[in-house]
């Protein structure tokens, strides 16, 4: 169990740490004119283009010590989705809610006495992918990591800073922890950057992190190394992780490992969710068949086989998330896509909230898609 | 590089219970605070040759305008010894000579220091802290904060200086030289202004400052401890050349006119020199032109330089290597340490 | 499994040099002492082959296809000897060539796809553009090299009436590094180098690049160097396959015998620190110790501050990169020792 401080003041009820609940999000990607004129203007000459649709109508929850990774390729929305669970991105709509508690209506001062701003603010922090740019070129790491502590513990003297500072470069191996205070970050290689842009979050202890690609960036041995180290932290402080990968290899490690979940998510939509093992052994939706087949493996010629052999995929090219398929959002890619899933959008199926659920109408032996005609001229098989 | 085991813990089992092993006191923390922002910034300038003689020259500005003025005698005016050339008289009023109206010129150039520099600085200041004030705040903030502030901006840049000029000085008729030096740079912060928003626009989202947002840090903390680091550059350079700027903008006010008349300013000496010393027909009376256009040219060029080397100041590399230099001379154990922690100190593409 | 294509498996006299490396190395001075990020590489590229080199950051790989095409940045200096055999025409010491030549060889003989598909054209101009500059640039004549840029740009599934016109950030990720492709191809040249031609991709479109190549590989009679930090990438893809490390090879032979008979500790090492949906996620270790840093080089063999099979031997002696097997080169003294004690699964049929 969790071995904070926190929990003499956190807040302690039965919600989960972080719900989202039906949120979409949608943003204007505006041409440079429009962003000139005034939008009245703008919106009467019909410049400003449609709306990018980066997430639809997601639902999911995220309990303490919990590790929930989004798999997606770009345009999934997994990035915009955790930016909008910890309180970066504002939904267009839907809620979410930090321990019971929708962080707009806290934002809004809804809920003094009981939860603030602040709370919520220091509970749900941030990992960036790219540690050169998370870490302030001009200032000491020292200096970096005594951040957070003098905004949130203002109790701690300088000693006590160092010392916190020190311990937690030593616990991720960054040592010796003296030389590495002083250093500035052009001076430690990418891994120890990574580490620190950890500790940074972590001298927190927050409730919910979002490691935002945190090892697509490092060679491959430090990858294994830095989910470790994840893990790790998760145990000594009980901090929930929300990873963002796009690799399904590095998102089965860190979900197995730690008893966690993979949502994977296509065109802003979670199209299927569950364990690592349930979603690599077993996985349902078509897309995460087509994900798994393209997930390159190392035995050289199962690789040329993937490589050579005809692609399930009905289309090669990726759909404009501005002008989403109709109905089910894959059914152009879809091998086994029927004339249905050209009308209706399916929803996850297959169970209740923490079990393994596919969006897809197959997971229905009784629905009409069994009844309904191949939009491409037959099923194809996703050979795995 | 492994996960080390944290070290003794407390009761709880959290690495965060164990004793402090730091006793710093109030002395360490100033001995440090002074090496990060006075030494070490000194180290850097010294060893650069530019920051070497700029700093150089304009201490030695400082230290006329401060010990020399109390030195050198005061300029008056004496027809006995009208024109006379540099070192024809063994003294220190008429080390350089003297004007048409028998006035040391060295009195003359150090008397009038404190008031250019007590002019360069305010104009500098006032110039430059709005200038970098507004930038941050349209450049970070952006949307309609951004607009009306630039709008504001482009006009104030847009106002023809000279009339701008005329009429300030017309309507307020400044003696003090802080006033005046305000007045001179009134328009200069629109043109900086412009640059420091530009500078913020791609910072306002790189990783680092959402980090520091997402932390919770106030918008002015991450305005002034992740934004402005960055901007140091482009401020100190204007610094120094709004200071410059001011110099001839006094120089030409006096020259025209519009200042009432003081002989404590090189620009009036300059003038004077230039109308009476018959320059054009023979080099007799050259040290006169001379002593003030090179007093004024080894300051501008003493400011010039030290912008430059300010540069090497604030890169992080820079600092780091002599930052470490101080570091090595104190530990020299570290060495061996940081060999095996094979820290990659290269920017290589491999 | 399929019957192998592997050009390997062609008799070993088809095979003749088209590149020829010996004792290739580069060096800086910087302030803290001499850097050397190539360590007297010596390697033969064979015509029409595909050669993948993996490493990591830091093993001196991207260096290394820079030295192929003299285009190492001041104030690097290039030593050792790099030849080119032209088909049908004399050899050509690249390293001793001038100014015309050196660009004719670029682009025309060797070209090179580098890293960071996302900033290599100009935001500026369109595609179009670019080909046609690279197009007058080498004197090459402008409709039939546009001609020609269209069909590879067909053979890499971009439709070139959509594409040429547009400007490099209305391309999407993958279009834009297939662009790249097409522009590295359409001087036709005998070898094109291809620096992490997946990196920043999705998934999808990683596959769907591989695939594209391999066509470009079967269609097209030219020779690839692909150059990956991502094992997978490379596995199925090419024909023989070198091993870097510290600014050397350590490893290189046939693509099935390195990654099945690996004989150098790093190169296991390296498979066992990949994670793989075959390999149970405690069977994934990590690689202990740092990057070795190009100023301090270690004496002995560069792998053996962090090798669990050396001894002290390796630390006082370098070893070479010596055959081991037929077309099997390893850098090691314990070849054995490293295949007995690093067991390595590369797919479920394996036994560890």
């Amino acid at each position: 169990m969790s071995t904070t401080d926190t929990d003499e003041d956190g807040i302690d009820n039965d919600e989960p740490v972080l719900s989202m609940e039906n949120v979409s999000v949608e943003y204007q990607d505006e041409s440079i004119l429009a962003d000139v004129i005034p939008d009245s203007v703008a919106d009467r000459l019909g410049m400003g283009e449609d709306p990018v649709h980066a997430v639809d109508d997601v639902s999911l929850e995220i309990g303490e010590e919990d590790v929930v990774v989004l798999i997606g390729e770009s345009g999934s929305g997994k990035t915009t989705l955790g930016r909008t669970a910890i309180g970066l991105q504002k939904p267009t709509s839907g809620s979410v809610k930090y321990r019971g508690y929708d962080i707009q209506d806290v934002e809004r001062g809804e809920h003094t006495g009981e939860v603030y701003t602040e709370d919520v603010r220091r509970a749900l922090q941030i990992v960036h992918q790219d540690s050169d740019a998370a870490l302030n070129p001009y200032r000491t790491i020292r200096s970096q990591l005594a951040e957070p502590l003098k905004l949130w513990y203002p109790d701690m003297d300088l000693n006590d800073r160092q010392e916190r500072i020190a311990t937690m470069l030593r616990t991720t191996g960054v040592t010796p922890a003296e030389d590495y205070m002083e250093r500035y970050p052009h001076e430690l290689s990418g891994g120890e950057k990574q580490r620190v842009a950890i500790i940074r979050a972590m001298l927190l202890e927050p409730d919910l992190i979002l490691a935002d690609e945190v090892v697509s960036a490092l060679d491959v041995s430090l990858r294994i190394e830095i989910m470790d180290l994840l893990l790790d932290l998760q145990e000594m402080f009980g901090t929930s992780y929300l990873f963002v990968s796009h690799n399904l290899t590095n998102a089965r490690y860190i979900a197995d490992k730690a008893d966690g979940r993979i949502a994977v998510m296509y065109l802003g939509r979670i199209v299927e969710v569950g364990s690592a093992d349930e979603i690599i052994n077993d996985p349902k939706h078509p897309y995460t068949r087509i994900l798994k087949w393209a997930s390159l493996p190392l035995d050289p010629d199962d690789a040329r086989e993937t490589i050579t052999d005809e692609s399930p995929m009905m289309s090669e090219e990726a759909p404009d998330p501005r002008d989403p398929p109709s109905g089910c959002r894959f059914h152009p890619t879809c091998p086994k896509a029927h004339e249905v899933c050209t009308e209706v959008d399916p929803d996850l199926i297959g169970g209740e909230v923490r079990e393994h659920r596919a969006a897809c109408f197959r997971e229905d032996s009784t629905h009409e898609y069994w009844d309904s005609e191949s939009i491409h001229g037959g099923d194809r098989e996703i050979p795995l | 590089m492994g996960t080390e085991e944290p070290p003794a813990e407390g009761d709880d089992g959290s690495p965060f219970r164990s004793q402090s092993e730091y006793d710093a006191s109030a002395m360490d923390v100033y001995e440090v605070v002074f090496s990060r922002w006075v030494v070490a910034p000194l180290r850097v300038l010294w060893s650069d040759y530019r920051g070497r003689f700029g700093l150089l020259l304009v201490l030695f500005y400082v230290l006329v305008g401060t010990v020399g003025v109390v030195v050198i005698p005061e300029p008056a005016v004496d027809p006995i010894n009208r024109l006379l050339s540099p070192l024809e008289q063994p003294n220190l009023r008429y080390l350089l000579g003297s004007d048409g109206v028998g006035r040391g010129l060295l009195p003359l150039m150090a008397h009038a220091t404190p008031k250019m520099l007590k002019m360069m600085l305010a104009g500098a200041l006032f110039g430059n802290s709005l200038g970098v004030v507004v930038g941050l705040v349209a450049g970070y903030t952006g949307g309609n904060t951004d607009k009306i502030l630039m709008t504001i901006t482009d006009v104030v840049a847009s106002i023809p200086g000279l009339p701008l000029l005329l009429i300030l000085a017309a309507i307020i008729e400044p003696r003090n030289p802080y006033l005046i030096g305000v007045i001179l740079t009134v328009q200069a912060w629109a043109g900086l202004a412009r640059g420091i928003r530009s500078q913020v626009l791609p910072l306002r989202n790189v990783e680092y400052v959402e980090a520091s947002r997402t932390m919770g840090q106030s918008t002015s903390t991450v305005l002034i401890k992740q934004v402005l680091p960055d901007l140091l550059p482009l401020v100190t350079l204007r610094f120094m050349s709004t200071a410059r700027s001011v110099i001839f903008a006094s120089v030409g006010l006096y020259f025209l006119g519009l200042l009432p008349y003081t002989s404590a300013n090189w620009g009036v000496v300059l003038n004077s020199a230039y109308e009476n010393s018959n320059i054009l027909a023979s080099f007799e009376n050259a040290h006169w032109l001379l002593v003030p256009a090179l007093t004024i040219a080894l300051l501008t060029f003493g400011l010039t330089l030290l912008a430059q080397a300010f540069d090497q100041v604030f890169n992080p590399r820079v600092r780091a290597r002599h930052e470490a230099r101080k570091r090595a001379d104190v530990e020299e154990d570290l060495e061996e340490d940081v060999d095996d922690s094979g820290v990659s100190q290269m920017g290589f593409q491999q | 499994m399929s019957e192998s294509e592997f050009a390997t498996d062609r008799p070993q006299e088809d095979r003749d040099t088209i590149l020829e490396v010996r004792d290739a190395t580069v060096t800086y001075e910087m302030s803290r002492g001499q850097a050397r990020v190539l360590n007297g590489v010596d390697l033969d590229v064979y015509r029409g082959e595909t050669l993948g080199i993996v490493g990591e950051s830091g093993s001196g790989k991207s260096m290394f296809a820079s030295t192929l095409m003299d285009a190492v940045e001041e104030p690097g200096l290039l030593q050792g000897s790099i030849t080119y055999y032209p088909e049908g025409a004399d050899p050509v010491e690249i390293t001793e060539l001038e100014g015309g030549d050196t660009k004719r060889l670029r682009w025309e003989e060797i070209a090179l796809v580098s890293q960071g598909a996302m900033s290599a054209f100009n935001p500026t101009k369109p595609i179009r553009t670019h080909f046609e500059e690279t197009l007058s640039a080498h004197n090459a004549d402008k409709d039939e090299g546009m001609d020609r840029a269209r069909s590879i740009m067909r053979d890499l599934n971009l439709d070139p009436d959509d594409i040429l016109d547009e400007y490099q950030h209305e391309l999407s990720g993958g279009q834009r590094q297939r662009a790249l492709v097409a522009l590295g191809l359409v001087l036709e040249p005998e070898v094109l180098i291809l620096d992490e031609p997946t990196a920043a991709l999705d998934l999808l479109m990683q596959r769907s690049i591989l695939r594209l190549l391999y066509n470009i590989k079967e269609e097209y009679d030219i020779t690839l160097i692909v150059i990956s930090h991502d094992l997978p990438v490379v596995s199925g893809f090419v024909d023989r396959l070198g091993v870097m490390y510290a600014f050397e090879f350590v490893e290189l032979g046939e693509t099935r015998d390195v990654m099945h008979e690996g004989a150098h500790p790093y190169t296991r090492a390296l498979m066992r620190s990949t994670p793989n949906l075959a390999m149970g996620v405690d069977e994934i270790t990590t690689i202990e110790g740092s990057t070795p840093d190009p100023i301090n080089i270690v004496s002995g063999c560069s792998y053996s501050p962090r090798c669990p099979v050396a001894d002290d031997r390796c630390s006082i002696e370098d070893p070479d990169l010596i055959e081991l097997e037929d077309d099997h080169d390893v850098a090691c003294f314990y070849p054995d020792r490293a295949r007995d004690e690093l067991p390595v699964k590369l797919s479920e049929d394996d036994s560890p």
